[in-house]
């Protein structure tokens, strides 16, 4: 009952991004012929204007890769502080149950909505672009939600980290909106970017892609193994803090 | 006065950290501004540097969000916490409340919008390098307005949604909804996008080649933002007089 | 000191949806006395209670608290400013502290009285410096206490003051409850306990389901309600004593237990001449006029 109710707690929350972000989708792939002819900034259409690429302005690398990334910190926020303050938590340490089991619960909840979520476009974008007379490949739609499950896991783990040690209401968002923003200003730094550290750059696999032979769809490369192999390594560590401060905490 | 107090109390926390955050990437930009300049592929000048990454990339899109956050809060919220009786019981009537929390609210965006416009123009001789006070305070105006109206979004949010979560995620996909409805290719040429006029791109005032604000300041547009930021504080009000605590 | 009407209200109603948690009720408090609200869990005290302060919406009827309407937010303000109101909870500004929310509260009421803080201040031990948050619930009763009563408000609205105090706090806030009514201060509280309702109210007001199904004086209701156990030889059928003043009829075998709210003489006239071979009067105490009320509400 534990991720019963690890999952009610999260389940507004995730219903409303999941709901968001599946229909921003729709919006692009289903008004694609609007849109696209509606483009007439330059730097707005860099090659040809094809739906491959309008797939990737608006959803891999632009609108929906933002608020994928953002709405993800609203997924790590809760805990126990948080129910210190709606006066549950000693109620939920009452159980027979360690802190650690409660912890893992919300963040084992949290990372499989984090998957769904990054899941959605992959099942969205080629299914629907069939109806649009388009094509997406899914082995690129499924690239990219591999990318924004890793990406999102450090996010996710950050605001779990920062909720857990931040119990001002919308402190812990707050912080980490500032600390997603450095993380991307930093690693954009010239001596550091050629590490390619910057999360929403592997999310978008900016300045990576590259167009097929018939110059009708872009194409990532080889998935950046290491790189997420990393970002996951860190936000387990994240994620392995909360649960050591949360053990130290009073309730 | 004391309403002032408590309004200030419950956002200081949130106002503080954006603060210190936005003074801080301003000396960080400012500080080292050489190696900062290199993200772009070509040269650029001290002003186009300072416009690319403060008034126009990070810094604002950061200010954004923050003013998003810091409208976050109120009656609704107080609800959960269990202080809304004694609040309520209190010989003020709502839309008192609700207009103290939204002024206080709009003068720490003012102050916010403030910072880089005091900051970077005192920092730059300190690096050898110029940024006029007339540009940085004109850009904190237009960042005022911004900030303002995106304030009031989430301040509206926040007076409907009682989720802890529910009002900043519904505001943030209100302010997506705008952003992309202001871009939609029959709208796209009309002065609505309050992220363009905030960094100037596109806005007869902005003068791209040089990165600088040239012509006068759009006052009717701020006016009518300013007119659209009191109309929403008012449909809070409204709201909360007949909302049940 | 002449007593006035001081609460009324007329049909007043909330439904939430379907539910309906207070239905049409009348109720009418008078200055300068201790007003009980006595009723179970759930039975509407909180909701009555939020909407005298405006705290709720009534979807139908009509309220008067201090000559003002509760429906109007313009004379519902004018009256928080004579009103003190202690909420179920107790909860207060966490992120200050006791000399803040203290200066605070004070700013909103110029007739603040300074000794009356001091001297709370004093009796009850308030530590200035501590965070609301750091302060136990009976210490936070207590400031809660103290910023109603230093107001010396014309009527004190508690909901459920002594829920989850321990038994020495619930004795003080008694005491502050009867001191304040000797100041003048008429006193309306909700309560589930009926031994501290029946210690320091005079009037007691029940309300079951919404509704008001008692509305009597403490006084008359120790003169008037009384038990009486009849025993006879063989078994009564209930129906012979259905006359007026008689609430309730409890058959056991040859055993009649009446309880009567009123008529009295009437009622153990009839019984007389029923010729029973054992009668006993006894009188009757809150706990069982309210249980006695509340069942029969059902």
């Amino acid at each position: 009952m534990l991720w019963y109710k690890a999952w009610r707690e999260s389940r507004t929350r995730f219903a409303i991004i999941a709901s968001a972000l599946a229909g921003f989708c729709l919006f692009a792939v289903l008004l694609h012929h609007q849109i696209q002819s509606g483009v007439t900034n330059p730097i707005r259409s860099l090659r040809g204007n094809s739906y491959s690429e309008h797939i990737d302005r608006l959803i891999y690398s632009g609108t929906a890769k933002g608020m994928f990334a953002l709405l993800t910190i609203f997924l790590g926020l809760g805990g126990l502080l948080r129910e210190k303050r709606h006066r549950t938590a000693s109620f939920t340490l009452a159980l027979p149950v360690s802190r650690l089991r409660i912890l893992v619960t919300q963040m084992a909840v949290g990372i499989v909505e984090l998957a769904i979520l990054s899941l959605l476009p992959a099942l969205l974008i080629p299914s629907s672009s069939l109806l649009v007379h388009q094509y997406y490949p899914l082995a690129e739609a499924l690239h990219f939600s591999i990318l924004w499950f890793c990406c999102g896991s450090g996010i996710f783990a950050a605001a779990f980290l920062l909720s857990v040690l931040l119990g001002g209401e919308y402190t812990a968002p707050v912080a980490c909106y500032v600390a997603l923003m450095l993380e991307v200003l930093i690693s954009n730094w010239p001596s550091l970017r050629p590490y390619r550290l910057n999360l929403m750059w592997t999310m978008g696999e900016f300045g990576t892609m590259h167009w097929n032979p018939e110059h009708n769809l872009l194409l990532a490369g080889p998935l950046p193994w290491p790189r997420l192999l990393t970002i996951m390594a860190i936000a387990l560590c994240m994620l392995a803090l909360a649960a050591r401060i949360t053990q130290k905490q009073d309730y | 006065m004391m309403l002032w107090y408590k309004a200030w109390r419950e956002s200081r926390d949130r106002f503080l950290l954006s603060a210190v955050t936005i003074a801080a990437l301003c000396v960080g930009f400012v500080v080292f501004h050489r190696q900062g300049a290199e993200i772009s592929d070509r040269p650029l000048t001290y002003l186009e540097y300072i416009w690319r990454i403060v008034y126009k990339g990070y810094l604002r899109e950061l200010f954004v969000l923050l003013a998003l956050l810091l409208g976050i809060g109120g009656l609704l919220r107080e609800r959960d916490h269990g202080t809304a009786g004694f609040t309520l019981a209190l010989p003020v009537s709502r839309p008192h409340l609700v207009l103290v929390r939204a002024a206080t609210g709009l003068l720490e965006i003012a102050v916010l919008s403030l910072l880089p416009a005091l900051v970077i123009p005192a920092l730059s001789p300190l690096v050898g390098q110029f940024y006029p006070w007339s540009q940085s305070i004109q850009f904190a105006i237009l960042w005022t307005a911004g900030g303002a109206f995106i304030f009031v979004i989430g301040f509206v949010a926040s007076n409907v949604f009682g989720g802890e979560y529910t009002a900043p995620i519904a505001a943030f996909l209100g302010l997506l909804l705008y952003s992309v409805i202001v871009d939609l290719p029959f709208l796209e040429h009309y002065p609505l996008d309050i992220h363009d006029m905030m960094s100037g791109v596109g806005m007869p005032y902005f003068k791209s080649s040089v990165a600088t604000l040239a012509g006068p300041l759009p006052w009717a547009e701020l006016a009518i933002i300013f007119l659209i930021v009191i109309s929403l504080v008012a449909l809070a009000g409204r709201i909360a007089e007949h909302q049940d605590f | 000191m002449s007593s006035t009407c001081i609460i009324e209200t007329h049909e007043l109603t909330k439904r939430y949806g379907s539910f309906e948690a207070v239905c049409s009720l009348n109720l009418r408090v008078n200055s300068h006395r201790i007003t009980g609200f006595l009723g179970r869990n759930g039975a509407g005290k909180s909701t009555t209670i939020k909407m005298l302060l405006g705290m709720t919406h009534p979807t139908a009827g009509a309220g008067v608290v201090l000559g003002k309407s509760i429906n109007n937010p313009k004379e519902n303000r004018e009256m928080r400013r004579e009103v003190a109101y202690v909420g179920e909870d107790k909860q207060l500004y966490a992120y200050m502290t006791v000399q803040q929310l203290i200066r605070f509260t004070k700013s909103f009421y110029p007739d603040w009285q300074r000794d009356v803080e001091h001297r709370l201040l004093q009796q009850y031990g308030l530590p200035l410096d501590r965070k609301v948050k750091a302060l136990s619930k009976g210490m936070r009763t207590k400031l809660a206490l103290l910023l109603a009563l230093s107001r010396r408000p014309a009527l004190l609205i508690l909901d459920e003051p002594s829920e989850g105090l321990d038994p020495v706090s619930i004795e003080e806030l008694l005491q502050a409850l009867i001191a304040a009514a000797a100041d003048g201060t008429t006193v309306f509280f909700s309560s589930h306990q009926i031994a501290e309702v029946e210690r320091i109210a005079e009037h007691v007001c029940i309300i079951d389901r919404g509704k008001l199904v008692m509305d009597v004086s403490l006084d008359d209701m120790r003169q008037d309600y009384r038990r009486i156990t009849l025993g006879f030889t063989q078994e009564q059928p209930r129906e012979k004593f259905r006359i007026q003043g008689i609430q309730q009829i409890q058959t056991s075998g040859r055993q009649v237990v009446l309880l009567a709210n009123q008529n009295a003489d009437a009622i153990l006239e009839l019984a007389r001449s029923m010729e029973p071979v054992s009668i006993d009067i006894s009188a009757v105490g809150l706990r069982e006029v309210f249980l006695e009320t509340v069942k029969e509400a059902r």
